[in-house]
């Protein structure tokens, strides 16, 4: 394949994963990465290293658009990525002692039990603040407020089960080290079903705190000179266009069609954790 | 009780990171197009998997040239969120404990698991 039509399929691809990632607050490394590999012919260490340097595209632009609109919920997001890096460096030292393949399987039924979850379950999206619900652990350091242009109205949420969230940021993280997907993907549904985070909330901090966790690894890449720049750059201009559609249409969007369409990712990609574990990619 | 005006438009910190993240990811979208557009405009060869060491990123920024402007791009992006960590802990000094304490551990964890890594 010529060089320039391989950079031009590149920037292509990129904005489509742009849109998706900042729409659904995941780094989108799943689908980045084989595209580079199988569809480009790219090495796999250098699409790893671009995806990697991608998600903190996507992260920086999308979170800096959800901030203005009062989305991201900073104090929470601070705090779970503590647990989301530290899981990620144990990941990442696990990896030699686990096989990649039957954690994916188990995570892929996992993630389809998650979708089915997420999907009957009705989106406790903007709710006033009306006193404790009894049996709830409750922590007001990291209530939050949302104004949803869609439903043209603000209110107030309050995120409970605070250690339910930072074992599931660990775990987020715990996978991303260890098979290079989960972050998002883990993050977003246990903020939103476990912490009562609402979907565009739980997306827009997922998209804050995910340039963190790629950071960590980036700098590896780095160091071990494994980033080339014009793939990187490339790649990172067609996810900064894409994450800056997909950032609007997320603002517009109503809670309940955001949760099904990550549903529908989830179902994705837990299909390509199947083909993945089976060798086929 | 419905979110105050400020609380609709975002913090100041919420304002500052703002600032931050979409500085950081513009400056490094426009030194990316800026170096793709001299490398097309330049006679080098296009090579899709070449990469560059650490010390070579350095003198390419250093010498200005097309990768050396791309490779400035990719420096600052990394750098971004990092700058945002800090900004965090700054702000949040004198005002919450809980919050300064994090930011800076999340650095510390970022350090160790980099040097963990390259001395494994």
């Amino acid at each position: 394949m010529v060089v320039v039509e391989t950079l031009l399929i590149l920037l292509v691809a990129s904005v489509f994963i742009g849109i998706i990632g900042s729409m659904l607050g995941i780094g989108g490394g799943i689908f980045l990465v084989p595209i580079m590999t199988l569809g480009l012919g790219i090495d796999i260490k250098i699409a790893a290293a671009t995806s990697l340097v991608t998600i903190i595209v996507t992260s920086s632009t999308s979170a800096s658009r959800f901030l203005r609109q009062g989305f991201v919920n900073v104090k929470l997001g601070m705090f779970l990525e503590m647990f989301t890096v530290s899981g990620a460096i144990i990941g990442a030292f696990l990896v030699t002692y686990l096989t990649p393949q039957s954690i994916e399987v188990v995570f892929g039924f996992v993630l389809i039990y998650t979708a089915f979850y997420m999907w009957l379950r009705k989106e406790v999206e903007c709710r006033l603040l009306e006193g404790d619900s009894p049996g709830a652990n409750h922590s007001g350091r990291f209530d939050g407020s949302i104004h949803d242009e869609n439903a043209g109205k603000a209110c107030r949420y309050e995120v409970k089960n605070i250690p339910r969230g930072v074992a599931a940021s660990f775990i987020a993280g715990n996978l991303s080290g260890l098979i290079g997907v989960g972050g998002g993907i883990v993050k977003v549904p246990a903020m939103n079903l476990w912490m009562g985070v609402p979907i565009k909330a739980a997306t827009a901090t997922s998209n804050f705190m995910i340039g963190v966790t790629a950071v960590a690894s980036a700098l590896v890449y780095l160091s071990n000179g494994l980033i080339a720049p014009v793939v990187t750059s490339v790649a990172a201009i067609g996810i900064f266009i894409g994450a800056i559609i997909g950032s609007r249409i997320m603002i517009k969007m109503a809670g309940g069609t955001l949760k099904a369409a990550f549903a529908l990712l989830l179902v994705v990609i837990a299909v390509l954790m199947f083909v993945r574990a089976g060798g086929l990619m | 009780m419905p979110p105050s005006t400020e609380e609709q438009k975002g913090s100041r910190v919420e304002n500052a990171l703002q600032v931050v993240l979409y500085g950081g990811v513009v400056i490094s979208i426009a030194l990316f197009i800026i170096g793709l557009l001299y490398f097309a405009a330049s006679s080098q060869t296009l090579v899709l998997s070449q990469t560059e060491t650490l010390d070579e990123i350095i003198h390419s920024v250093a010498s200005l040239s097309p990768i050396g402007i791309i490779s400035l791009g990719v420096l600052i992006i990394i750098a971004t969120p990092i700058v945002r960590i800090l900004m965090t802990a700054v702000y949040f000094a004198k005002r919450d404990r809980l919050l300064t304490i994090v930011p800076i551990i999340v650095l510390s964890l970022i350090v160790v698991g980099f040097v963990l890594s390259v001395l494994r």
